[in-house]
């Protein structure tokens, strides 16, 4: 009898609550997502490329699924409360006929555990889908699609997902059977009415909406100007800005909803339905302020996510294909004293040994461009007591009117800078297809790590440069001209200086003497690619100088590179849209529960309405509007406040990392509009079913006694 | 002065043959236009059924109910929405007002749902002023009395002007002083107005307003009382309203 009755409302259950079911769905597929992770073709390659890339995927994995657990718990909480609070009057006529309240607490728990399984059982296939999925569309998009698809599937992200699930189903219902079972049966069997909230002047719901819209408005400008970027503080300052003006709208917001309501209007319930706004406005003014905020959420992430994603270029800044580092060259006495040591004449790696080797391989003809680099410093006497050869105080002056505190001093300014000698860069220039450089006498030029947090350092140090400050470099004064120059003197931007001199051939010589090291940099041949594909090709110039490679030849290849980009791009990308949709899932089902669980508690309204004649028809027209309106306000005000969010991301923190054109923005922001409303029309479409079939259980008004 | 509501042989049966309740069995009634009907009886002599079959809540087994000729039992979607909405007004024991409208938005209601056109501002005026609700009509139920909650109750049954008004114990949750306020303006309005009023109640001092008591027992029409307008004191008909209910225990052999 016990396990029929708990078969029954099972099913029964899973029949009512669409809404419920698919959240719980959603939670096992974003379980499932973010632990399998490490398992999608792309992120496998990371890893073959940067080992380093497994320990940060890993701490990324466990934050992001503790992130999940947290955030699907409250998700669950909300859905499993309606789904309680909509029985309670069936439970308090269970204990009424006296059904012992541990009887009652087991039958709970057998219908949770019911319900659970029926979840996974359809959520689990979907997830595996999903996942595999994701994995063979993520490498058609990034264009590494060469690589073997291999099965994301991993038992230990099953079971990890099994366990999570089921530890935030069950927390989630022992608090709300904790809280069910301290209540009155009498509670439980009437419908629990709402507590009149006070009503304050008009005038004061009024003020705090213009307050809360010019707070709003007044972090859109923080935003748009880009103060928010300027340091921590100010961005915090936004968040505060912004949330308190967020809360403020949405507590005052009632105003206008009432003024809606007294207006005089021929359409059917106009009243009626403007009052229940209001009142679900009034209620829940910061449940609707903390959705609209997670609509926001989500919109900035989707939007940062997909276009970073699309419009990343991998290529950028992309002149050579691998860098050998070559040892210096040693003096006669250098060479003495190595002998003396070792016993042997020392074995170096000089760029005409390292040709020859290349050339044995038979990878040298792959190449395009292969020639050296030299970067040095001033050679000093052995008995030199100060290493101060280099003074840039006058252009540090000129640098500080411009940046108040030069917090990147100690970044460009060294007392014995790199040297980089103009020929060699020359060469560069030219191979990445730029004018070269020209030098006139006492005159020096700048390279600066092109790295991207420096744009706006370069940017300040180009004004600088203009001015045409004097410096001196060994007792001898110098002019800086030009531009920064930024185009990467080696393969990968982590192993170039921040800041180097570039000064002319015969002082290169003169000053560096055989204090350098010599850099072999070597393009690929663009027509010899194999199968047109520059990943494929880098791959099997790896494999091929892996193989054999000589006694301590350190190179770097630009798939190193690319692949901590490639890293950075897939990261950034998957978070920010797994949050985007996560944010987004739970600021619908808050949404849309707690509609349902208002109209429950107004039953007795629409009773009311039924019993003056209101048919079903006018009844859901009311309840659609309603469910419009009350989607309706936080998105818009969402909507509004993203398209300020989404600027200033790209303003603030975007723009120096992609490379975005207006037409790729456009076809972007359209995708993101499109998936948008098609989430929002789903969900609302489920509400209003949802709603429609509890007004028809009223539809029957028969007189009580 | 021709019935507006006509009720013949009704009848309504729940359960089997063997488990036969006759909750109705065989009433026949006239409401004539403008008069105050008042139903009387016991708890489950049957008096919420009738109710409920002039309401359409609930089916007849067999039998008619003709509001101005017309046979309520036969009304389908629009015309029946009509019915419920616009040719009868009903005015409830707990009032059943929305609690989150004003009282005037809840006298609108009938309005908003039957979407009437006819000029009903003035009518509103009208029905504020002579139920006195004018200083509470913009406020929320829950910052009324009881009498003036049914008071506005009374006005929104009354909007659109129904062929007949039911009223459902319209005393049952008011104390004797509000009572009598409501039953003095109930009375008001049908003399005044010519409503046609029908109401069930229990109150035998309700009930000594109305211009006729049917009084019913075991789903059948047990006894009649009419006043005598004229020459009749509201005090008199109490008391004759009270002997009929004193005997209504005893059986119908007992009866004046």
């Amino acid at each position: 009898m016990f396990s029929k009755l708990v078969l029954r409302n099972t099913k029964r259950s899973q029949k009512e609550n669409l809404l419920f079911m698919s959240s719980l769905v959603i939670s096992i597929i974003a379980f499932y997502v973010v632990l399998s992770l490490k398992n999608q073709d792309i992120v496998r390659y990371i890893q073959s490329l940067e080992s380093d890339a497994i320990n940060k995927l890993l701490t990324m994995v466990t934050a992001l699924y503790m992130f999940t657990l947290v955030v699907l718990f409250f998700l669950i909480y909300y859905a499993s409360k309606y789904q309680i609070e909509r029985r309670s009057h069936e439970l308090g006529v269970y204990l009424m006929m006296g059904m012992k309240r541990s009887k009652m607490f087991f039958m709970l728990l057998a219908e949770d555990i019911a319900s659970s399984a029926i979840a996974l059982v359809i959520g689990l296939p979907f997830a595996l889908l999903f996942s595999e999925l994701m994995s063979l569309i993520t490498v058609k998009c990034v264009g590494v699609g060469f690589l073997e698809h291999q099965s994301t599937f991993d038992a230990r992200a099953l079971g990890l997902t099994l366990l999570g699930f089921v530890a935030i189903k069950l927390a989630s219902f022992f608090l709300i059977s904790f809280s069910l079972f301290r209540k009155e049966v009498g509670t439980l069997l009437s419908d629990a009415p709402n507590n009149i909230k006070k009503r304050r002047a008009p005038a004061l719901y009024l003020v705090a909406a213009i307050v809360g819209l010019t707070l709003l408005i007044a972090a859109y400008y923080l935003v748009i100007m880009g103060y928010s970027w300027i340091g921590l503080k100010y961005m915090l300052l936004t968040m505060l800005v912004g949330l308190i003006g967020t809360f403020m709208l949405f507590w005052g917001i009632r105003f206008f909803i009432g003024l809606i309501a007294r207006r005089n209007s021929s359409k059917k319930l106009h009243a009626f339905t403007f009052r229940q706004i209001e009142d679900t406005v009034i209620f829940r003014s910061g449940t609707m302020a903390l959705c609209s905020l997670l609509v926001l959420t989500s919109f900035v992430c989707m939007g940062a996510g997909i276009s970073v994603f699309t419009s990343y270029d991998l290529y950028r800044g992309h002149v050579m294909d691998y860098t050998f580092r070559c040892d210096s060259p040693l003096t006669e006495e250098e060479i003495e004293e190595y002998k003396e040591v070792y016993g042997e004449e020392p074995i170096l790696n000089t760029s005409e040994s390292v040709t020859d080797y290349l050339k044995e391989i038979g990878v040298a003809d792959k190449f395009s461009f292969i020639d050296v680099l030299r970067i040095g410093h001033v050679k000093l006497p052995e008995d030199a007591t100060s290493f101060d050869v280099y003074n840039m105080d006058n252009a540090m002056e000129i640098l500080s009117k411009y940046n108040g505190e030069f917090y990147y001093a100690d970044r460009i300014y060294d007392i014995n800078p790199h040297l980089i000698s103009l020929g060699d860069y020359n060469k560069i220039l030219a191979l990445a297809g730029k004018e070269p450089l020209v030098l006139g006498s006492g005159e020096l030029g700048v390279y600066m790590d092109g790295d991207v947090s420096n744009e706006k350092v370069v940017e300040d140090f180009n004004k600088v440069l203009a001015e045409r400050p004097q410096v001196s470099l060994v007792d001898e004064d110098y002019v800086l001209v030009g531009e920064v120059y930024t185009t990467p003197i080696v393969t990968d931007y982590l192993m170039s200086p921040a800041f180097c001199l570039i000064i002319p051939d015969d002082k290169f010589d003169e000053l560096a003497q055989n204090n350098y090291t010599a850099y072999l940099n070597a393009r690929l041949d663009e027509d010899k690619y194999t199968n047109g594909n520059i990943f494929q090709t880098l791959t099997e110039v790896n494999d091929a100088i892996d193989s054999s490679i000589p006694q301590y030849l350190d190179y770097e290849s630009y798939m190193n590179n690319m692949g901590r980009q490639l890293f950075y791009l897939v990261a950034t990308s998957y978070i920010t849209i797994y949050l985007a949709l996560v944010f987004l899932v739970i600021a619908n089902t808050i949404l849309g529960v707690q509609f349902l669980m208002n109209q429950k508690k107004s039953s007795k309204r629409y009773k009311t309405l039924i019993k003056l004649g209101a048919g079903h028809k006018t009844l859901c027209k009311s309840s659609a509007k309603q469910i419009n309106w009350y989607f309706g306000i936080p998105i818009a005000v969402a909507a509004m406040s993203s398209i300020f969010g989404v600027r200033g991301l790209f303003s603030g923190i975007l723009s120096s990392r992609t490379k975005t054109s207006i037409s790729e923005m456009m076809i972007t922001t359209s995708i993101v509009i499109i998936a948008f409303v098609l989430i929002e029309c789903i969900y609302i479409l489920v509400v209003k079913r949802a709603s429609f079939k509890y007004l028809k259980t009223l539809m029957n008004p028969e007189r009580e006694e | 002065m021709k019935p507006i509501l006509k009720i013949e042989s009704l009848k309504k049966y729940y359960g089997k043959q063997e488990n036969l309740t006759r909750a109705i069995d065989g009433i026949d009634i006239n409401v004539m236009e403008g008069e105050f009907l008042g139903i009387m009886g016991a708890s489950g002599s049957g008096k919420s059924t009738l109710l409920n079959c002039i309401a359409t809540v609930i089916k007849p087994t067999s039998g008619t109910i003709e509001l101005n000729g017309q046979e309520i039992s036969k009304l389908r979607g629009a015309k029946l929405a009509q019915y419920r909405g616009k040719d009868m007004g009903y005015l409830f024991q707990n009032f059943e007002l929305v609690d989150n409208l004003t009282g005037r938005e809840n006298i609108m209601l009938p309005i908003s749902l039957h979407k009437n056109n006819e000029n009903t501002d003035e009518r509103m005026q009208k029905l504020i002023s002579y139920l006195e609700i004018e200083d509470i009509v913009d406020k929320f139920p829950s910052q009324m009395s009881g009498g003036e909650k049914q008071r506005v109750a009374a006005a929104r049954a009354l909007i659109l002007n129904p062929k007949i008004i039911l009223a459902d114990e319209p005393t049952g949750a008011l104390d004797s002083k509000n009572a009598k306020s409501l039953m003095t303006k109930l009375e008001g309005l049908n003399k005044d107005e010519n409503a046609t009023i029908l109401m069930v109640t229990h109150d035998s001092n309700a009930a000594s307003f109305c211009s006729r008591i049917m009084f019913i027992q075991d789903g059948k029409i047990f006894h009649e009382l009419r006043k005598d307008r004229e020459n009749e004191t509201r005090q008199s008909f109490y008391e004759r309203i009270l002997s009929v209910m004193a005997q209504l225990g005893g059986g119908s052999a007992n009866v004046l």
